[in-house]
């Protein structure tokens, strides 16, 4: 055929160029800081038309303001996209969002409330609410109506609301592996490879740090990243200022090492998220000259993830009248 | 396959490497155009007003089919109606397709993707569309190196 | 100061005099009980701003951290990571008795089987900002309780106080010094009848030598 498959993306790429240059640089993130109060930080986000509604909404709608934003860029990749169902593995957890909410309720005799709900999701809650009535899963993949089974299970079993967690984020990745791999970009492998990598070490780290052992952590790991099992249970041996070593020969190294002497120094592992935003938001950079592909869009949706992230922490710090270097020591590298 | 032998055999070869020299060159180019407008109809779609730039860069890569049919229109020239010419020339007239086919082709290819970069930069900054047509014309030099090729090769027929 | 209605008798002299030593008793008692509930009530209230200071720091350090959470988190993911909790805290209240104050006593027992891991989410999609704030939390939860007894005790201790003041103030400045004017009234109506007694007595004496004696006509009559 004359297009070739990357080719197919080049109107969207070039479409995400153009919008790229309308996100948050770090110098409007800079002024949100610096406002003088949580309303003009808020006016910030009116100049620049963040969500749908942010003309006529006050301060403390930011929440929904952040959420129209988000679905203003799944609404524009859906249009874009030449084959809209390669996003799929991006937005799928928020149906496992929706779920563990259905199940928890479900579970706790508690009705859902819709501000529990993520969205944009594959499967509408209100279709997923029908299927919890009925008790009948069928029109959903196999791997979330086994993980539905599983949670059914294990919640009988030990009364856990824990293990409705940890089951379902365990199926939320496979289920992004198996969506990569068939997909068969090595762009979007690797960023799941990534999620799951830095998924398991943040797990190790908090299971240290709340002391339980190894059985505890071992149901807790998820599979399917770049390291076995053998290599996380050497790693639990360890203290945290030899993770480094165990990381020395991976791509984590310089994470691992930044990490740890964050950790040193502010006895919390919030410094260690914010690198691990970082490190994927330093991956994203690299489609940055790419012309043809899907890698652009990737970036954009993600990164645009990111932006929403920083604004939110600028939100919340601001109404609650956080120091700015509280607010600018949490904030996320910024994509632009 | 008695032509093969017959006299008409040079004139043969002389009309398959004008075809060639066209249909390569012209394949390359529309492909590359095609991307580039397509690449040019994402930045249009959110700032119309960067038509100009946007379509200057689309433009770039059209050349190579025009060189293919230059060399086409010289090869086929060469050809008399009811003299027909001899394998020798008929194979150089071939031949002369030859590097305008195949580097027309690789360059329009190419210089296609080098335009949707320019229509990147055109959609980061709207005045940067001299330096992406700067761009894009390296490219198109070895087009033009490979058409002088293709005429000096034609003039030995 | 007001006296006492009362029939100025001896007998009601007596009666007065009982009920102004027990009186005295009483506010004697009243007056050691004072002290000793202003001595207590001290002491817990110093404890409780201990306890007070003590829980305020950590719920501060426990809703910076809630904050920071709060930020980092989308609302729906934080809302679902704590709609389900792990753990329950069954809460017993007791009573005793504390110098006649009848006090809570909190008795509260956790349903959890690991006291390390109260989490009920995942750590896949969560911050770890929020285990810091939960474990903040759980840490500060036992000094809230004790902090909740011992500010009803001291609530219930300062009521009793400002009872027992009113009754010692009652007696000091009403009772017993009624009791003591109306004593001293009807000493002084008694013997104010005493004298008047006396007089009648030594008028009748006069009147009876007058009879016996006739000395008003001796005296007229000249020798």
């Amino acid at each position: 055929m004359i297009q070739s498959m990357d080719t197919k993306y080049a109107y969207a790429v070039s479409r995400i160029r153009v919008i790229e240059q309308q996100m948050l640089s770090g110098n409007v993130l800079q002024r949100m800081i610096e406002a003088e109060s949580a309303e003009e930080a808020f006016k910030v986000l009116k100049e620049v038309n963040y969500g749908f509604s942010a003309n006529d909404s006050s301060v403390f709608d930011y929440e929904r303001i952040l959420n129209e934003e988000f679905d203003k860029v799944y609404q524009l990749l859906m249009e874009i996209a030449p084959n809209p169902e390669a996003f799929d593995l991006f937005f799928i957890k928020n149906d496992y969002h929706n779920l563990k909410v259905y199940l928890k309720a479900e579970l706790s005799n508690q009705d859902v409330h819709n501000q529990y709900l993520a969205k944009p999701s594959l499967y509408s809650p209100a279709k997923i609410g029908d299927m919890f009535r009925e008790r009948v899963f069928a029109d959903l993949p196999k791997i979330m109506v086994e993980a539905i089974g599983a949670c059914f299970e294990a919640f009988s079993k030990t009364a856990d609301p824990q293990l409705i967690d940890i089951i379902m984020d365990q199926a939320l990745y496979r289920h992004m592996s198996a969506l990569a791999s068939k997909l068969g970009n090595e762009f979007i492998s690797q960023i799941v490879t990534i999620n799951i990598d830095l998924a398991n070490l943040k797990i190790v780290l908090r299971t240290k740090l709340i002391n339980q052992g190894w059985d505890f952590l071992e149901q807790f790991l998820i599979p399917g990243g770049s390291f076995g099992i053998d290599f996380y249970q050497d790693l639990f041996e360890y203290e945290f200022k030899d993770f480094p070593k165990a990381y020395a020969e991976t791509q984590y190294s310089q994470l691992a090492i930044a990490s740890m002497e964050s950790y040193k120094y502010t006895d919390s592992l919030a410094g260690f998220e914010m690198l691990c935003d970082n490190y994927l938001v330093n991956l994203l950079k690299q489609t940055k000259f790419a012309i043809f592909g899907i890698e652009p869009l990737v970036t954009y949706l993600l990164a645009k993830e990111m932006e929403i992230k920083n604004v939110r922490i600028i939100m919340v710090g601001k109404i609650n009248h956080l120091a700015q270097d509280v607010i600018r020591e949490r904030l996320r590298e910024t994509y632009v | 396959m008695e032509f093969l032998q017959g006299d008409l055999i040079g004139t043969i070869l002389a009309v398959l490497g004008a075809a060639f020299a066209f249909v390569l060159t012209g394949i390359g180019s529309s492909r590359a155009v095609g991307v580039a407008g397509q690449a040019g109809a994402g930045v249009l779609t959110e700032d119309p007003d960067r038509f100009v730039p946007v379509m200057i860069l689309q433009a770039l890569p059209s050349t190579q089919a025009i060189y293919g049919f230059v060399i086409a229109f010289l090869i086929i020239g060469n050809i008399v109606t009811g003299q027909p010419l001899d394998f020798g020339s008929g194979l150089i007239l071939f031949l002369a397709s030859l590097p305008v086919g195949i580097v027309g082709y690789a360059s329009a290819v190419l210089q296609g993707r080098v335009s949707v970069a320019g229509i990147h930069m055109v959609a980061k900054q709207a005045d940067s569309m001299i330096r992406g047509v700067i761009l894009a014309l390296m490219v198109e030099m070895f087009a033009i190196l490979s058409l002088i090729i293709s005429i000096l090769i034609i003039g030995k027929a | 100061m007001a006296v006492l209605n009362v029939n100025p008798t001896r007998m009601e002299m007596t009666k007065l005099k009982k009920r102004l030593a027990v009186a005295r008793r009483g506010h004697k008692l009243l007056k050691d009980k004072r002290d000793e509930l202003m001595k207590i009530f001290l002491d817990v209230v110093k404890k409780n701003k201990e306890l007070r200071e003590q829980v305020e720091e950590l719920l501060t350090q426990s809703y910076e951290s809630f904050l920071v959470a709060r930020a980092v988190m989308s609302s729906e993911v934080l809302e679902e990571a704590l709609m389900f909790p792990k753990q329950s805290v069954e809460l017993n209240v007791d009573t005793t008795n504390l110098m006649s104050v009848s006090v809570p006593k909190f008795k509260y027992s956790e349903t959890s089987v690991d006291s390390d891991n109260i989490f009920p989410y995942g750590f896949a999609t969560t911050s770890s900002d929020l285990d810091y704030s939960m474990q903040i939390l759980a840490s500060a939860l036992p000094l809230m309780l004790e902090l909740a007894e011992s500010e009803k005790t001291a609530q219930l201790l300062a009521q009793e106080i400002e009872k027992t003041r009113r009754r010692v103030n009652a007696l000091e400045y009403v009772l017993i010094p009624q009791l003591e004017e109306t004593i001293k009234y009807i000493t002084m109506k008694l013997e104010e009848n005493e004298r008047g007694n006396i007089t009648r007595l030594m008028k009748v004496k006069d009147m009876m030598l007058e009879q016996t004696y006739k000395y008003r006509e001796r005296l007229k009559t000249p020798q």
